[in-house]
């Protein structure tokens, strides 16, 4: 089995493993909380909540087998769109199937409104550290100027794009975008992550308890990402110069594996808090359950209650700007390449 | 190492948020929770944390200094102050507090509480206190 083969049967188990995160998410995530709704722990294990986790979840198997299938017969007929279409149609079915059981959840909201608790402390450790945040853009000047001593080796035209076969689709050539621009794309991913972090640090609620814990393994995951994302697009700007050993079929599931490994102290931290410990927020404010918009919050982001992470709060100036400038960048990026 | 004091924002109570963050400061520094020194997050930080506008912390730390219990001068955060005397309460300021124990007492008989046990938190609360 070549590592394509194996890349491919990788694409085609993603909607299974997106499909098992959707189904187990509402209680994967944290206690006190079904289907982005706070709930008292008396309704969480009533038989009508768990009639309505059921029915959602059924409805999530019946997509992923779905997307399972659709991705299958993509790939044995090479059909690109049958492949990415798969988890589309898992993700769309799985909004509709999350707003439905939330509709549901709803009505048995926990009717005490939340208590916002803050520790009386000046410092919380640990603090951003400017210096390990440099790290993932000191490997991508690195890899420039590897490149750049190395700029005759690099061949005229080399491939950056396969076909699920294995066939190179798409190509570059040696000019400064060419060889160049995935340094650029990488620094500018790079530079969201650690926007993110300090987003994190200094514009989120610090909770108590163990809601502490799980901040501080999001800001570490953020860093420990920004680090992957440095080698990761290192690694594929000095591809040209080692064909043979740095394949890119075998890049997707080193990045899946390194991805989980740092997702897994989160979701740990997560389960092991205690209901009573975590940020409060009011349910009005979480629209879908996904998007946080409450601008009587001087908050610039907090913890997401679906999935691990955390969500800009909408209602803050800052994070429609941070928004829509983070959108128009590749935006901009794409038709500047259309026209030019 | 003891947990850190807490503050808590309780939607529900008749107080508005300003008056619930300085009481809870100022019991912190009765109780010698909060030691003089101690810096308390900045109003930005506490903002943040509780939810609340920054106004709202704001008016709370500029009370508490009024009172003489933290030091907001050097403009960033807020330093728990060693406080010195201040003058004793006058005879009407003293019936008022009777009153508000009274109520409180009151309030706490109506809600089913024996006086024994309404004694022995006032007494509980009197612990520590410097």
């Amino acid at each position: 089995m070549n590592e394509f083969k194996f890349g491919s049967g990788l694409i085609a188990s993603m909607p299974l493993l997106i499909g098992t995160l959707l189904a187990l998410g509402p209680v994967v995530k944290r206690r006190g909380l079904m289907f982005s709704v706070r709930v008292t722990p008396e309704w969480s294990g009533s038989a009508e909540a768990g009639a309505i986790l059921q029915a959602y979840r059924l409805q999530v198997a019946a997509l992923t087998i779905s997307a399972v299938l659709l991705s299958i017969l993509g790939l044995l007929r090479a059909t690109d769109w049958a492949v990415a279409g798969g988890p589309l149609i898992l993700l769309g079915g799985w909004l509709f199937a999350f707003t439905a059981a939330r509709r549901q959840t709803l009505p048995h909201a926990d009717p005490r409104p939340p208590v916002r608790t803050a520790a009386l402390v000046g410092a919380d450790a640990p603090e951003f550290n400017a210096i390990q945040t440099l790290v993932p853009f000191v490997i991508l000047a690195a890899a420039g100027c590897w490149l750049s001593l190395h700029w005759d080796a690099i061949p005229a035209r080399f491939p950056t794009h396969w076909d699920l076969a294995g066939k190179a689709n798409g190509w570059s050539s040696r000019t400064a975008a060419g060889v160049d621009g995935p340094l650029a794309i990488g620094a500018f991913i790079c530079l969201t992550m650690v926007l993110s972090e300090l987003g994190i640090v200094y514009g989120s609620p610090r909770t108590t308890g163990g809601g502490r814990t799980v901040r501080w393994q999001t800001v570490k995951m953020m860093r420990r990402m920004g680090y992957l994302m440095g080698v990761m697009f290192a690694v594929i700007s000095v591809a040209p110069l080692y064909p043979h050993q740095l394949r890119p079929g075998l890049l997707a599931p080193a990045i899946l594996l390194a991805t989980i490994l740092m997702v897994v102290p989160v979701i740990r931290a997560s389960s092991a808090v205690d209901g009573s410990t975590v940020e409060q927020t009011p349910d009005s404010a979480w629209k879908l359950g996904l998007f946080y918009y409450n601008p009587a919050d001087p908050a610039l982001m907090v913890e997401k209650r679906i999935g691990i992470g955390y969500t800009f709060n909408f209602g803050n100036p800052v994070a429609l700007i941070v928004t829509v400038a983070a959108l128009a960048v590749p935006i901009v990026i794409v038709i500047w390449k259309r026209f030019s | 190492m003891s947990a850190p004091p807490v503050v808590s924002i309780h939607p529900e109570s008749p107080d508005p948020a300003r008056k619930q963050i300085a009481d809870q400061i100022r019991s912190a520094i009765v109780e010698n929770l909060l030691m003089p020194g101690d810096e308390l997050p900045s109003v930005r930080r506490l903002a943040i944390d509780l939810g609340v506008h920054f106004n709202t912390v704001a008016e709370s730390y500029r009370l508490l200094s009024a009172e003489g219990w933290l030091d907001i001068s050097h403009g960033k955060g807020a330093r728990v102050l060693r406080r010195t005397a201040t003058s004793l309460p006058d005879d009407s300021e003293r019936e008022e507090f009777r009153q508000r124990i009274r109520h409180l007492v009151a309030e706490m008989r109506g809600r089913g509480m024996e006086p024994l046990a309404i004694r022995g938190m006032l007494l509980t609360s009197l612990e520590g206190i410097q």
